[in-house]
Parts: C-alpha cells; structure tokens; sequence
C-alpha cells in the first residue's frame, strides 16, 4: 500500500469541541478538547478528497472511509512531538524537579490490590523515590527524541525532569498545550441585520502559535491507500477548514515519511527484548473498553493487529487515566447527527507486556500503526502505537 | 498476619459529582452524592469490623440530632481502615464496593417513584447509564511493619499503582441523541420529541427544571432532582444578600412588599422558595428575584409566562428609582476554596493508628464545623470533606469567612500536637452571578491554586519562592469585562494582614474617603517610575498623589505610615491591585451602623 503524508497548517485557532451540545437552543458556549480527536482530524480530510473527487456517492464515502489515516501527530520545526507518558511521574522537592518511572511491581506476602485479573500488577514508583505532596504537572508535548529515550530506558533513573506545562522552548524538546483562544460573537438578527439581543456565545480554538515566536504547530499524518485518490493526494496543497466555525487550515502534500519511521535506538532495543511497552499516541478504541479485543479476556495474552502471528504477548499492567468520551457529529447522509458516544483509552498511555513467544522486532514495522480492534477505528487513526521496552524497578 | 491489614479504597468519579454543573444544586447535590456514597463505603467497613482511621467514625455515625436533608457533603473519598489479621481484605473490600454502588442505585431508583420523572427519561438509556458510574479501588497490606511504612506502601504505592489500571467497559452509547449538557460524556437519558432525536420532549417543571435545551445524562437527572426537589440557594441568592440586607434595613415597607410579591410568584409556582437555611428566612426567595434581565429565563425554566413577573419588575423599578442609597443590587457573589497545606507529609509523620485515627477525628471535627460557620457568614456550604471546603458567601462576608475557616482548620488540629503545625490555604474568588458555574469554580480553585502556590516564573530561586508557598491567602476579582486583579500574602495574625488592609481600604472607598480612581493613579504613578525608581521618590510622589486627590489630611498621614514599606514599582502596583478588590468589596458593603438583625455588629 502506498502511503501519502498530509501536513495541515492552521491560519486560524482550530476548534476542536467536546461533546457538550452547543447550538441556538441549546448551549452558547463551547468546550474546546485539550487536543485534537483522530477522528476530527480524518473526517475533514475525507471531506476535503471528496468534494476534490466529485461528490459523496455510496462507492465514494465507502472509499474515503477505507482511507487509513494515521494523526494528527503535532509537528514543530520538523520534530515530531508526542503526548506526555502517563508511566511518568515527576515530584518537586523545593526547587529540584524528580523525574520517574512506573513499573510494574510484585505484591509482597499478604498485599493486594483489586485490579481485573489475577495475573496483573499494580504500576509502581522505584524504593525511595521522592514522593513529598502530589505529582508535578509534566509538559504536554514530548519531542520524538525524547520519547525514543524514554521507551528504551529500563529505569528512568538519570532521565532528566521535564518541565512543567508552560509555554517553553521546544527547543528543550518539550512542548505545553496550547492555550485555548475564546472569542465571543452575536448572533445577527435576520430582519434588522443588527445583532441579537441577547444572542451572544462563546467559541472555543486551540491556538497553534507559539507565544512570543513566530513559529506554528503543524499537523502531520500518514494516509494510506490503494491507489484511490492518488492524484488528489500528491497534489494536494490547498486551504480547507478543519473542527468548528469552519475555521481554515492549509492542508498540503509532504515527503514526512522519515517522520513515521521507528528510530533506530528502539529498533536495536526491541530486538533482544522480553519486556515491552505500548504507548498510545492518540487515544485508543477497544472493544473490552480498557481491554483490547486481540487480548484474551482471561488471559490477557493475544498478538497486536498487523503481525503475522508467531509472536505472543501477555499484559501484566496498564497506567492509564480515565477513560475519554468520544463524540462526533456524523456527516453521512444515512446517519446525519451526533455519533454514539464512545470511551476511549487517552492518549499516552502505557500497556506493558512479555514477550512469550516470537521476536518483538516484528514490532518495528508496527511503529505508529493502530492497535485498535476495529478496522473503522484504525482507519481513523486511533491508537497509534510506539513500542518500547522495560525492567522492573532494582530495588 | 498476626498485627492485621491496612485496607485503602478511593471511590469516583469525582468529577462528575462535583465539577459538572449548572445550578448550584448539581453542584450540592453531586458533593452531597459523593460523600453520601463514601459514607456508605466507610460504614460497610465499619460495619465488618473494621477499625476507620480515615474518615473518623465519628463522621459517619448517624448523628444524634438529625440533620437538615441539605447538609453538605462532609466525607472525602479516600478510606482508610485496619483490619484483624483473621480479616480476607478482598472479601472486605468487595461488600464496601457493593455498599457504594448500592448507595448510588438508591439515589437512582428513588427518583423512578416520581411519575413525572419516570415518564421523562428513557428507561433503557437509564438502565444501561446507572449501572455503570460508580468507580471504586482498593489496596491492602499487612501490618507487618510500622504503621507509616505501611500506610506509604497502601495510600502511596499501591492504591495509586490500582488507580493507573482504570479499567472500563466499552460504552453502549445511541446514535443521533446528543450528549449531556454539562460534561458530554453520555447520552442525554430525556425522552426524545416524536419529530427529532435532537430535541428532548420533557416540559422543565419547579420539581425537574430544565434550561432551554438543557440534556442531562443519568448523573446529571439524579444530581438535579434527586430525593425531592429543594430549592438550594443560587449564587444569585448570595449575591443578592448584602442588597437585601440593606433594602430591610432602609426601607421596611418595601422589603415587605418585595417579599409579599415573592410569596405569590412562589406560589404560582414561578419561583423557588430556599428552605434549610435559617439565615436566608427574612428573604426565603431564588435571589434571582431582583435581577429583572432574568426573568425571561426564569420563566422559560419554571414553565411559566414571563408576565407573572411584570409587577415584581415595576416594584423593582420603584425601589430602585427611590434610591436611599441603595443603588442597584450588585450582581457579585465570592467563592470560597481552601484546603490543608501538605497534608500528605504531616499524615507520613504519623507513627500509630492512634494518632492518625485522632488526626482524622480533628479533621472530622473541622468539616463538621464548617457548615455552620460558613452560615454565620451568611453564605452556603457546598462541601466541607476532610481538609477540603467550597463555599459561597456575599462578598461583605467573604474576607471574614476566609479568616474564621483557617482558625477553625488551625484550633481543630493543633490539639493533635503534629511535629508541624498545619496550614490551611484559602482563595476567594469574586465573580459575577451570570457567569456559567463551572467559570466561577474554576476561579474558586485557581484562587486556592494561587493562595497555595503564589510565585510566578520571575521568583527562581528557592529563596524567592519560599514565603510563596501553602499557608496563604488569597482573592481574586473576575468582573464580566475587563482584566481581573489578584492579591496574594502568607496569613498573618498581624492587624497588617491582607484581609485587614482589604477591609480597611474598602472601608475608606465605601465612605468615599479615597477617590476611585485612586488605584489606576497608582498604576500609572508606577510606570512613570519604571524600574529604576527608588523607595523615597515613589514614597513622596504617592503623598503628592494623595494630596492633589484631596484625601483628607489625616486620613493621608496614616496612609503614609501604611505604605512605608514600599520600596519598589512593584509594591505600588500590589498596593493599586489591593485597592481594585477593595473597591469590589466596598460595593457590597453595608452602610453603618445598620439597625438590621442580620449583619454584624
């Protein structure tokens, strides 16, 4: 399958709402998302091929949605930054910032904890760790660089803190969440053409600039397809709004591939590895809600999506956060409205396995590939995942 | 195990219950829930033997007298308990999870008995929502250590290593019915209208009012009319008060006709009655009453015509235009939000279930005390669980109350005679009625966050930040256009402390001793100076200020001596920023002296 790579530039902050009504009778004021739903991001891509294409037909919508779209995946400067990992805890003590690891940790005589199965472990933090107050904020964004050196440490330990969330160079190879843009407006009204009274709301963006630079967060994605569509793809370099209010973007053709490939440090670690990570870098959708369908309910052992067979994975811990709502407003004319409301597992967390059976190299090719269970859901780009490796804490 | 287990269990969502909301109500109610629920979780423990520690039983044995139906939401979500060492703390575990999910289904399942309710939910939806909210984990370890190594080990590893698995069932959600208003994360449950899924088919009523296209979901039906609709004060009620307080005091008769006019819409059904709270009897009305701009809205909500408001307007029109210095009624209210500072170390010092259990007893004993404390301050306690309180008081009561919580959290915990002695943080937040609810406590809790955390980006040594941090006091004015202003010290028992300046600079806007504009002349004096000023230049030219603004003479003699630590622009502009929520104080207070019953004296 031949892969097209689509970068988005926004002209305007983009609106990504959450699933609150929002509406003349029914709400004037939006909840922005703290970032961007695949499915946001793949559905105003479809519906920018198919207005490119000619229109909506049953044969077309069936082919734009066979489209695998991988992102949206934040970009600065050609780096590649992701969702901070939910296996890192960092504490502060005075003005120093500690930085750990959750690892899966063995129960002594007489403990317990009442997770769903039998065999799996709570995510612990290292003996002795600095643990004064609550956890420190973390910034938002990681940087490829630094996630390649996260996922193939054993042990976090000389890893050095991130930030916290506020803006910062992505220079450091962190990134903060964007701030969100509120704008208010004024309904007008259809008689006088003056504004409505009381018809005021609120929208909600998510401003890509970066504060005091001249630099943008982009948007990248890998699109696959069969052939369908080439043309429109390889040309593509056009402005088409993405999210709410029609707010624009340029959307445009790119040579990004390096940009998708697993890097070699992790390639060469996931090798000659028993114990591995998965780490979500967009928010996954599985069939056993926290638990992915390719996992036996029982046993927790099953292979990913996409590998051959020949390698066998056993789950032995999550760290995870709450689950997610997922909406969405269909556009399909056989289903128009909002989707059904969906849970979904957030973005950057962690899934750590052994490897039983088969070389986890064959993870490689996997590398920012869905993990999700349905073919729709990894189509639109959920569960993207990075492989890594770990170790029990030495304690 | 010989010396027992140490069994921790955390129930959610927490969120949901107590973030999500619209009305003041949700936002009780929800607090009300969760606590409810913990309550239940912690009896069962106690009930199979288990020794509490966290909460204290003291909080959740019924009480001798019974309380009103609304009391606040007192017992935090965290369970701690020792257990006998012939105990299975999995089987304990499981019935107190049971005990939790049995408490919500009744909160639930009552509702079912109201026919209107019941004809106005999906009872599919409902089924399929109720049986899947309630989130509970737990953790335990043996005895087989000192009691602070164990208690680490159950609260700090363990429990938390249990919440990183948050699993979840897939959702069973419906195409083509929009989600909840309040937080989107289920399907409305309200019946459908025949024409459009879009749209529900449920009339809002005083018992299940419902904002113009409002969706709710099972948490937010139950949250909004669960064990029989009760009014609970609106932030428009505490914002009202000091206006209220003035009117009764100023012009009698009309106070009278106010509420006369009130008890009539109230019995058409057409505005809500507040019950339960003593000090809100001289004027027992949604305070939204007296701010006419809402009473469209109001009547939409209560299923009512809008002209069963006019003669309160026209009698609001007469009081207002008959103005006795009375002025209108100032639509800001002040939210309270404190919490313990560094709880977590003080508890990690702890050495014997005995103290920790007296511990948990003294914290018991201040969020059992909060409630009527906060109601001596004319305000509305929407939760007081552990070391954790949200309150909303008029904003002439708010500097106070914020006083009155930390000596109460301070005299309810030194007796336990911890190696340091605690610290309560508070944040006020003033902000206006008409803001969206969840906008006031998210300025509620940034107001806390900065109380606690009060160093910026510019303080970056440890030095800077050190009388930065916990133990603080802090208020924030949000008004509806405009730039906010934000103050912030460490607590002081000084008749210097933030909270006395603040009352003595509103003091002087309030009787017009200082000019209002005084504060953006302060500003402005600031950035003439820049950086390179010294004290004694900005010293003297705040004087020539005073002067040319005419301040009285010995009222600028002893604003000399008040400000004669100022030494830098940035203590100028600190002082202007005082003085701008001084100023948001001023307008709500009371004339003195006030003959009324219900100020202080």
């Amino acid at each position: 399958m031949a892969h097209h790579f689509v970068r988005l530039t926004p002209r305007d902050p983009l609106i990504a709402r959450d699933g609150r009504p929002f509406g003349a009778s029914s709400g004037n004021r939006m909840r922005s998302l703290p970032w961007f739903y695949p499915s946001l991001f793949s559905g105003s891509l479809r519906s920018l091929l198919g207005k490119a294409t000619g229109g909506f037909s049953t044969e077309t919508v069936a082919a734009l949605k066979a489209l695998e779209i991988a992102g949206p995946l934040a970009l600065l400067n050609n780096t590649l930054f992701f969702p901070r990992p939910l296996d890192a805890r960092v504490f502060e003590s005075g003005a120093e910032r500690h930085c750990y690891g959750l690892r899966p940790g063995a129960l002594g005589a007489g403990e317990g904890v009442d997770l769903p199965g039998p065999n799996l472990l709570p995510t612990l933090l290292p003996d002795g760790a600095n643990m004064d107050g609550k956890p420190a904020e973390i910034a938002q964004f990681w940087s490829s660089a630094r996630m390649a050196d996260w996922l193939t440490r054993s042990s976090a330990s000389g890893f050095t803190a991130p930030p916290d969330n506020t803006p910062s160079s992505a220079d450091t190879g962190y990134l903060a969440a964007p701030p969100v843009d509120f704008r208010t407006h004024t309904a007008l009204s259809d008689e006088k053409g003056v504004a409505d009274d009381g018809k005021l709301f609120i929208t909600a963006g998510l401003d890509l600039n970066l504060p005091n630079t001249a630099d943008i967060v982009q948007l990248v994605s890998r699109v696959g397809n069969s052939g369908w569509c080439q043309q429109v793809l390889e040309g593509l370099a056009q402005v088409h709004p993405m999210g709410g209010d029609r707010r624009l973007a340029n959307w445009q053709h790119t040579d990004d591939q390096h940009l998708w490939e697993c890097p070699q440090g992790v390639a060469s670690a996931l090798a000659r590895a028993t114990k591995i990570r998965l780490y979500l870098a967009t928010p996954g959708l599985f069939d056993g809600g926290w638990l992915p369908g390719w996992l036996d309910k029982t046993t927790f052992t099953g292979c990913p999506p996409g590998i051959d067979g020949g390698l066998k994975l056993t789950l032995r811990a999550v760290c995870s956060e709450r689950w997610q709502p997922l909406s969405g407003w269909s556009l399909e004319r056989n289903s128009w409205g909002p989707k059904a409301a969906r849970r979904m597992v957030p973005a950057g967390s962690v899934y750590f396995f052994t490897c039983e059976q088969g070389d986890a190299a064959q993870l490689v090719p996997r590398w920012l590939s869905s993990v999700c269970d349905k073919a729709q859901d990894r189509n639109d780009g959920f569960g993207l995942a990075l492989w890594g490796t770990w170790d029990e804490h030495k304690n | 195990m010989d010396n027992g287990f140490l069994l921790a269990l955390t129930v959610g969502p927490v969120q949901e219950f107590i973030a999500a909301a619209r009305r003041t109500r949700d936002l009780w109610l929800g607090s009300k829930l969760l606590s409810d629920i913990c309550q239940a979780t912690a009896l069962s423990v106690h009930q199979q033997q288990g020794e509490l520690i966290f909460p204290h039983p003291s909080i959740i044995a019924p009480p001798a007298t019974p309380t009103p139906t609304n009391r606040a939401g007192a017992v935090a979500n965290v369970i701690l308990a020792r257990l006998a060492g012939d105990a299975d703390p999995a089987e304990v575990a499981r019935v107190a999870k049971n005990a939790a999910y049995q408490c919500w289904r009744r909160y639930a399942e009552e509702l079912m008995d109201d026919k209107h309710l019941a004809a106005s939910v999906d009872p599919l939806l409902w089924q399929q929502q109720k049986d899947d909210v309630i989130e509970c984990y737990s953790a335990w370890v043996p005895l087989d250590r000192s009691y602070a190594d164990a208690r680490a080990r159950v609260m700090q590893l363990l429990l938390h290593g249990r919440k990183s698995c948050r699993n979840f069932m897939a959702a069973s959600g419906v195409a083509g019915i929009p989600k909840s208003s309040l937080d989107g994360r289920r399907e409305s449950v309200l019946v459908r209208h025949p024409s459009s899924l879009l749209k529900h088919n449920v009339a809002p009523s005083p018992q299940f009012p419902l904002a113009d296209g409002e969706e709710l979901d099972v948490v937010g039906v139950v949250k909004r009319a669960a064990k029989g609709y009760q009014a609970y004060p609106s932030v428009a009620r505490v914002a009202a008060d000091p206006w209220l307080r003035k009117l009764e005091a100023l012009d009698p008769s009309r106070f009278a006709a106010l509420n006369h006019e009130c008890a009539r819409l109230h019995e058409v059904k057409a505005l809500n009655r507040v019950n339960n709270h003593p000090h809100y009897a001289y004027f027992p009305f949604d305070g939204t009453a007296v701010f006419p701009t809402r009473y469209e809205s109001m009547a939409k909500e209560a299923g009512v015509s809008k002209d069963d408001f006019a003669a309160l307007a026209a009698l609001l029109n007469k009081i207002t235009a008959n103005n006795r210095g009375l002025g209108q009624p100032d639509p800001y209210l002040a939210l309270i939000a404190a919490d313990g500072d560094r709880l977590g170390q003080a508890i990690a010092k702890i050495d014997s279930v005995a103290t920790h259990r007296e511990f948990s007893r003294a914290l018991a004993g201040f969020a059992l005390s909060v409630e009527s404390l906060v109601h001596e301050h004319r305000g509305v306690c929407v939760y007081a669980g552990g070391d954790d309180v949200l309150a909303m008081v008029p904003v002439d009561k708010a500097l106070a109350c914020a006083r009155a919580l930390r000596d109460a959290f301070i005299a309810a915990t030194e007796p336990v005679g911890l190696a340091t002695p605690l610290t309560l943080s508070v944040g006020v937040a003033i902000g206006h009625c008409m803001e969206p609810l969840e906008d006031l406590l998210n300025y509620a809790r940034a107001a806390e966050k900065f109380a606690k955390v009060g160093y910026t980006d510019r303080d970056t040594t440890p030095g800077d930040r050190a009388d930065k941090t916990r133990n603080g006091f802090a208020v924030s004015v949000h008004p509806r256009s405009g730039p906010g202003v934000k103050v912030r010290e460490p607590w002081q028992d000084t008749a210097n402390a933030l909270d006395k300046r603040l009352n003595e600079w509103a003091g002087y806007f309030r009787n017009n001793l200082l000019p209002t504009k005084l504060p953006y002349d302060l500003k402005q004096l600031a950035l003439a100076h820049g950086a390179l000023s010294c004290a004694e230049a900005l010293q003297a030219d705040i004087l020539l200020l005073l002067k040319r603004k005419q301040v009285e003479k010995t009222l600028r003699v002893h604003l000399v001596t008040k400000t004669a630590s100022i030494r830098t622009t940035n203590d100028v502009l600190r002082l202007a920023s005082e003085m701008l929520v001084a100023q948001k104080i001023a307008d709500a207070r009371v004339l003195q002296p006030e003959p009324s019953a219900h100020t202080e004296v």
